[in-house]
């Protein structure tokens, strides 16, 4: 069991140009850690650093207490899931999971043992003597995460490792993943770009962009208080809405020309943003979720007139993509922005109508000129 | 009807190519004095056909002693070669080390100087060495191969990085990473350069012209050439020579075929 530290750690291969810019994380023993953010944003880079696949520009990796900043991979006791398995084609699968074994020069009856019990546990056992191609994508997951646990490593790593699988499959083994890393209680890092398998998956989330930590948090807290803009529309499917607004005294105010909109904010909400200097040009966050038909509305809400540009109906919910019209459109400045909005409801508008929907600012975030959470 | 016309071309231009070689084989069966015959005189096809050529050319000269030689410093440069050229592709394709790039740089180079360009300084160092008339000097110099090398490198490099990384977290370490997982994952690449070194090897002619002085160490491309010359001029059996000179490549190329197409494939190397 082990935890994790990182310190000040920068990676560059030009000296110019940071990969990965001043990270800080502490992932906890037994915590399940996932990596999320955009392609090129360094996420698999940072994982990579930790199994010692790449080397460090500077600032320092601990695991266990233990700087491992030039420790080669074999001797920092991980074991690592690779996006496309990297099972050796040319081993049977019960030759690949014991690999790592032999490596340690186990004697082969413990080896023949710990492999066995390990493949039981996955239940692989009867394709102990296929060779990698004769599996299937799923299988193949299965074996790689094998040959990761037999070699009870104090820190697991896995790189994107249910990317390759389709989306059926997925969903079941990142369960299976969750259940194994509770069972086990092992340190686990977990890299993906889908902020979903993220969401889901993660005890706590790290979100990553441009090389830099831009958030870690569990996940509903990286949803409902997003540290920035970026996580705000990167966390959630579809991601937040962002419309620039002002406060002035207790009130929301939505700068239109003639006569701007302005709505009281609840209590609760006026303590945090106490320290806004007066029309400060802020930005408002809305969750998909927090739009009503105005027909449902609340007399309480605040109201904004918009266009539909078209509705998806997933089943449970329906996603309705809208502009919003005169005169939010010019006077904030928006342009063609598009926002959508999730509606619980039967939804009986057609594309190009113009309908009102109702927000909820309860559940509204703020955020500053620079993006940051207010 | 074009799918006809196409194939009767293509029978063509593969007899032309293979008339030679039919021709060798043939005429090696045939009486000394009947080989050069024309073949509209009516007798080409009926000379009797026997096997006193092949004892002829054992009677002659030590076929079997050239035969040795030229499969024992053949088979020496082709494994010397496999073990030297692959761990040097392997060096350049994954180990970074300063002026790695630039030393690949100059092996590359190394494949535009012809070998005649340097074949008089290198016997003159050779001589230097004491090497000449040695089975050394026909094998040393041709271990390492610019172009073996390449052909490794090409291969290697488009082996994917996650298996090697993934056996380095297993703890294997290079040596271990290439011995029990880049070789049996390139049989092509070997199978490639195997062949091709070998078919360079066996036809070699300057180079063992210039240092061999005896039949001790000579191969077969310089045996059958100074066999011509043995009178008398008997072309049956300089046939039948020609014949079991040819017939290694064509045991060798049998065998590595199926790997050899793959490892061409693999590589992109052409002709």
């Amino acid at each position: 069991m082990a935890d994790v530290t990182i310190k000040e750690l920068v990676k560059s291969y030009d000296k110019k140009h940071l990969i990965l810019d001043h990270i800080n994380l502490e992932i906890k023993d037994g915590e399940l850690m996932v990596f999320v953010g955009p392609s090129g944003c360094g996420k698999s880079t940072l994982l990579r650093t930790i199994a010692g696949l790449e080397s460090i520009t500077d600032g320092e990796i601990s695991i266990s207490n233990r700087r491992v900043n030039n420790l080669p991979p074999q001797q920092r006791n991980i074991a690592m899931v690779f996006q496309n398995y990297a099972l050796y084609p040319h081993m049977s699968v019960r030759d690949n999971m014991s690999f790592p074994l032999r490596m340690q020069k186990m004697p082969a009856q413990e080896i023949t043992q710990q492999v066995e019990t390990v493949a039981e546990q996955l239940d692989i056992t009867r394709l102990l003597d296929k060779k990698p191609k004769q599996l299937s994508g799923g299988q193949r997951q299965r074996v790689a995460m094998g040959r990761a646990l037999v070699r009870q490593p104090e820190v697991f790593l896995m790189d994107e490792p249910l990317s390759n699988l389709d989306a059926k499959l997925r969903v079941q083994i990142r369960s299976e993943i969750a259940t194994i890393q509770r069972q086990l209680g092992v340190t686990t890092v977990y890299v993906t770009h889908d902020q979903v398998e993220a969401m889901t998956l993660g005890q706590r989330v790290a979100v990553l962009k441009d090389g830099i930590l831009q958030q870690v948090a569990p996940p509903d807290e990286l949803y409902s208080r997003p540290a920035n803009v970026f996580v705000a529309q990167f966390i959630g499917s579809p991601g937040m809405n962002i419309i620039p607004c002002r406060i002035s005294g207790d009130e929301l105010v939505l700068p239109l020309e003639k006569e701007p909109v302005c709505w009281p904010l609840p209590e609760e909400m006026r303590a945090g943003l106490e320290h806004l200097s007066r029309d400060e040009d802020i930005w408002l966050g809305l969750r998909p979720e927090a739009f009503r038909l105005s027909a449902q509305g609340q007399e309480s809400s605040l109201s904004l007139p918009c266009q539909v540009l078209d509705a998806e109906f997933l089943g449970y919910d329906t996603l309705l993509r809208f502009q919003l019209t005169a005169p939010f459109k010019t006077a904030l400045n928006i342009g063609e922005q598009t926002f959508t909005a999730r509606i619980f409801q039967q939804l009986n508008c057609a594309v190009g109508e113009n309908i009102t929907l109702n927000v909820d600012v309860r559940t509204a975030c703020f955020f500053d000129q620079s993006g940051t959470a207010v | 009807m074009r799918k006809i016309l196409l194939t009767l071309f293509l029978a063509a231009t593969a007899l032309l190519y293979a008339a030679p070689i039919l021709f060798m084989v043939y005429s090696s069966f045939k009486p000394d004095n009947e080989v050069l015959v024309g073949l509209t005189s009516g007798r080409f096809f009926a000379a009797d056909l026997s096997w006193q050529n092949y004892a002829d050319v054992f009677h002659r000269v030590s076929f079997g002693r050239y035969l040795f030689n030229s499969l024992f410093i053949t088979l020496s440069v082709v494994l010397l070669g496999l073990v030297v050229n692959s761990l040097a592709g392997y060096a350049f394709a994954r180990l970074h080390w300063f002026g790695h790039k630039a030393l690949f740089g100059l092996v590359l180079a190394l494949m535009i100087i012809p070998f005649e360009a340097i074949a008089v300084p290198m016997f003159y160092q050779m001589s230097y060495l004491g090497w000449r008339d040695s089975y050394l000097v026909q094998i040393l110099p041709f271990v390492a191969n610019a172009f073996s090398i390449y052909l490794f490198y090409t291969f290697f490099i488009g082996l994917p990085r996650e298996f090697e990384e993934a056996a380095r977290v297993d703890g294997a370490g290079t040596f271990r990473i290439f011995t029990s997982l880049i070789l049996p994952n390139s049989k092509p690449a070997f199978a490639s350069v195997t062949i091709l070194t070998f078919l360079m090897q066996w036809g070699t002619f300057l180079w063992p012209l210039m240092v061999t002085s005896g039949e001790r160490v000579r191969p077969l491309p310089v045996a059958v050439a100074q066999f011509q010359t043995l009178p008398p001029l008997q072309w049956g059996d300089i046939m039948a020579f020609g014949v079991m000179m040819v017939a290694p490549v064509m045991v060798i190329f049998l065998l590595f075929q199926r790997w050899f197409v793959a490892g061409i494939a693999a590589t992109g190397t052409k002709g």
